[in-house]
């Protein structure tokens, strides 16, 4: 897997550490298996362990956990592989309930791998619905990280913000704690630790009380460290970046296409040829694509605004094809060289033909007249145009009944960009609202208020003052050749990742205490080496993890910070969920019963 | 506010009975956007009842703006001049609703005129 080294810090060492955990459990059971999943897991499983490794395990079939009744499988373990969740607990004892009823060959067995944690809850749930006894064995797969790139993991919980900030459950934050301590123990103690946030200082707590309690059984505090610093970002700190469009290549084909475990999928059609077209039947109507550094294009790519994408591809097309024609001419050494490089550069005309028809279809969508009105309407309310007064904009998204979820995303920026809504106002688009889409959005709107992304006006304008003092919004920067992070939505710079950026370039928190003053939750700020020195001079790898999830613009914009000479700094982010702001507003608004 | 979500999860089940309840809640609760909203929805339950006798057709559930746009696909003005007036749908929004419906059945004709 070498997209996932490269960095200092070898991130290949979690994928290995966790299917390891998962092989290690599948070895314990020798025989024929099969695995039921849990539809949240299948996915990134398969960042850990594909399932030609688990064939070798004799995994013979794999189906996803339903209600309905399992298929009927010839073989000697059934494993069920899930989230702690009491749902599907329920679940599980329907199905085996079921399963042994009905089968009548020899005895099978059943076994339960809870990822990363068993629970104490779900074990009584089952122990209520009987099936208890039926279960040969409950086991933990720990596996707290998916390992999405060289530079990026991901816990792939997508509801943590709601959990903590809509339902005040902190469960959530205990595996972030649980997470970041696995972190240390593979990558060796971290000195320095930041962050800001009700949640980042609830992790912070915990990791020092958890690190306290375990003092005695790994005492490692002199084992040299991978990462240098850490910087804990809670989402509260900044429900701006999540909101506004994101404009990178990688972001729009999130916001577009949607990004799932670093695959995408697209119209199919468009990746054939004219011949192709009309050949080809239309069996398969979606194309899917890998999207991690892997792909050299692609990493190249990835982090660029939409509007340099263009002429990358043109120049790279060039360079291609100069590079195929250029063989007239030459000795027999020469031809020899050519033809050993020719698989190559077969390979590079794939892929850029493979990302032309990608940013084909990006360029589709990026140029309605739809999208651009809507990115008009969202950059004025981030410069502060006209945000204390009903849009008109919005209005007419109302009226035409467009999809609630992008009226929302609008409202609640214009929300924090006035630093809370007029009442007038918000009471206006709550009865638009509900006249248009019915009874149940009043929930969705009752959900982002307590969520605290929709509010009322409050005395401070804190995005006003924010967006004064760390340059949130720049003017006349180019997209081609970018000069500051705010490239990756045009005109707008990631409140988080300015933060960061003040943060690392002063080395603490002591030149930003006039801005601190605006943001929500207590600071956490500590020093864990005695030794000062050691902390200023050599360091420069930082974790930046979000909790609450984090955007693809964002982690572009770190990856453009790391490569400013000034800072010196190599970042390695996790983060809870990569989200955009359709998902993460989709996971505060739902009701329970669609979670 | 807490009690009122409880109440609203249940709609779909209780309709009336929890609509009420939760107009009370909220009054309780002293949101008044939030009563006004559940007292409407209850008012335009009552309504579409008496509308479903008359055109036959199944309209519980559907929003007012929803309401007033099948209304008037079915050309039935007068009867989504009422909804526009009762239920106080902006002058903006109606013409939208019904540009809409004019452009979807192709009556570039009615369209013209405006």
């Amino acid at each position: 897997m070498s997209h996932l080294q490269g960095g200092k810090v070898d991130i290949s060492q979690i994928q290995i550490a966790a299917r390891n955990s998962l092989i290690n459990l599948l070895e314990k059971r020798p025989g024929s298996k099969a695995i039921v999943w849990d539809n949240s897991l299948a996915g990134p499983v398969g960042l850990v362990a594909q399932y030609v490794v688990l064939k070798d395990y004799e995994v013979i079939k794999m189906y996803p956990l339903r209600s309905t009744p399992l298929p009927t499988t010839n073989v000697k373990h059934i494993i069920f592989i899930t989230r702690p969740k009491l749902a599907f607990m329920d679940l599980i004892a329907q199905n085996v309930h079921h399963d042994s009823k009905t089968w009548t060959g020899p005895k099978k067995q059943y076994h339960l791998f809870f990822v990363p944690r068993k629970s104490l809850l779900c074990r009584k749930r089952l122990e209520h619905s009987g099936m208890f006894g039926s279960l040969s064995s409950i086991e933990e797969f720990k596996c707290d990280f998916f390992p999405f790139d060289s530079d990026l993991i991901s816990m792939e919980l997508p509801e943590v913000y709601r959990d903590y900030y809509l339902e005040n459950d902190p469960t959530s934050l205990y595996q972030v704690a649980q997470a970041i301590i696995l972190l240390q123990k593979i990558y060796g103690p971290i000195p320095r630790v930041w962050g800001r946030g009700m949640a980042a200082k609830q992790v912070w707590d915990l990791i020092t009380r958890l690190q306290r309690e375990n003092l005695n059984k790994d005492l490692k505090e002199h084992q040299s460290s991978c990462i240098d610093r850490l910087l804990i970002i809670d989402r509260s700190v900044d429900l701006i970046s999540p909101l506004a469009t994101q404009l990178t290549y990688e972001g729009l084909i999130d916001e577009i296409f949607g990004v799932n475990n670093t695959t995408a999928n697209f119209p199919a059609d468009k990746f054939l040829s004219t011949e192709e077209r009309s050949t080809q039947s239309l069996a398969e109507d979606k194309k899917q694509v890998i999207l991690n550094s892997g792909d050299k294009l692609f990493s190249e790519l990835r982090d660029k605004n939409f509007n340099a994408v263009g002429a990358f591809l043109s120049k790279q097309a060039k360079l291609i094809t100069s590079q195929l024609e250029d063989r007239h001419d030459k000795t027999v050494q020469e031809m020899k060289l050519f033809v050993q490089r020719l698989p190559s550069m077969l390979a590079n005309k794939e892929a850029l033909a493979r990302h032309t028809a990608i940013a084909e279809c990006i360029k589709e969508e990026t140029d309605s007249y739809e999208f651009l009105d809507c990115l008009q309407a969202e950059q004025e309310f981030l410069n502060c145009i006209e945000v204390d007064r009903i849009s008109p904009f919005i209005e007419d998204l109302i009226a035409q009944k467009k999809p609630l979820i992008k009226v929302l995303r609008l409202i609640c920026l214009q929300c924090i960009a006035s630093s809370g809504l007029k009442p007038k106002v918000l009471e206006y688009y709550k009865r638009e609202i509900v006249q248009v889409y019915g009874l149940k959005a009043l929930l969705a709107l009752t959900n982002l208020e307590k969520a605290g992304l929709l509010k009322t006006q409050s005395s401070t304008r804190q995005y006003t003052v924010l967006r004064k003092a760390l340059h949130l919004t720049m003017e006349d920067t180019s997209e081609i050749n970018p000069t500051d992070i705010s490239y990756v939505h045009s005109v707008y710079a990631p409140l988080s990742i300015r933060l960061t950026e003040q943060l690392l370039k002063s080395n603490g928190w002591k030149q930003l205490q006039d801005v601190l003053g605006l943001l929500p939750g207590p600071t956490v700020d500590e020093c864990l080496t005695s030794d000062m020195l050691n902390d200023s001079t050599t360091s420069n790898v930082v974790l930046v993890f979000f909790i609450g999830g984090c955007t693809f613009a964002e982690i572009s914009a770190l990856r453009f910070l790391s490569q400013q000479e000034e800072l010196n700094v190599e970042f390695i982010i996790a983060t809870t969920k990569l989200i955009n702001g359709d998902t993460f507003l989709k996971s505060i608004i739902s009701t329970e019963e669609d979670l | 506010g807490f009690v009122t979500e409880s109440l609203d999860e249940k709609k779909t089940h209780t309709r009336d009975a929890s609509l009420t309840s939760a107009t009370e809640a909220y009054k309780k609760a002293r949101n008044e956007v939030g009563y006004s909203i559940c007292e409407e929805t209850l008012r335009l339950l009552k309504y579409q009842r008496l509308l479903e006798d008359k055109i036959n057709e199944n309209l519980v559930g559907k929003s007012v703006h929803d309401t007033c746009k099948r209304l008037l696909e079915l050309k039935d003005y007068k009867e989504a001049e009422k909804v526009r007036n009762n239920f106080k749908i902006p002058e903006k929004r109606y013409w939208w609703i019904r540009i809409q419906c004019l452009a979807d059945a192709g009556d570039w004709i009615e369209l013209e005129k405006f």
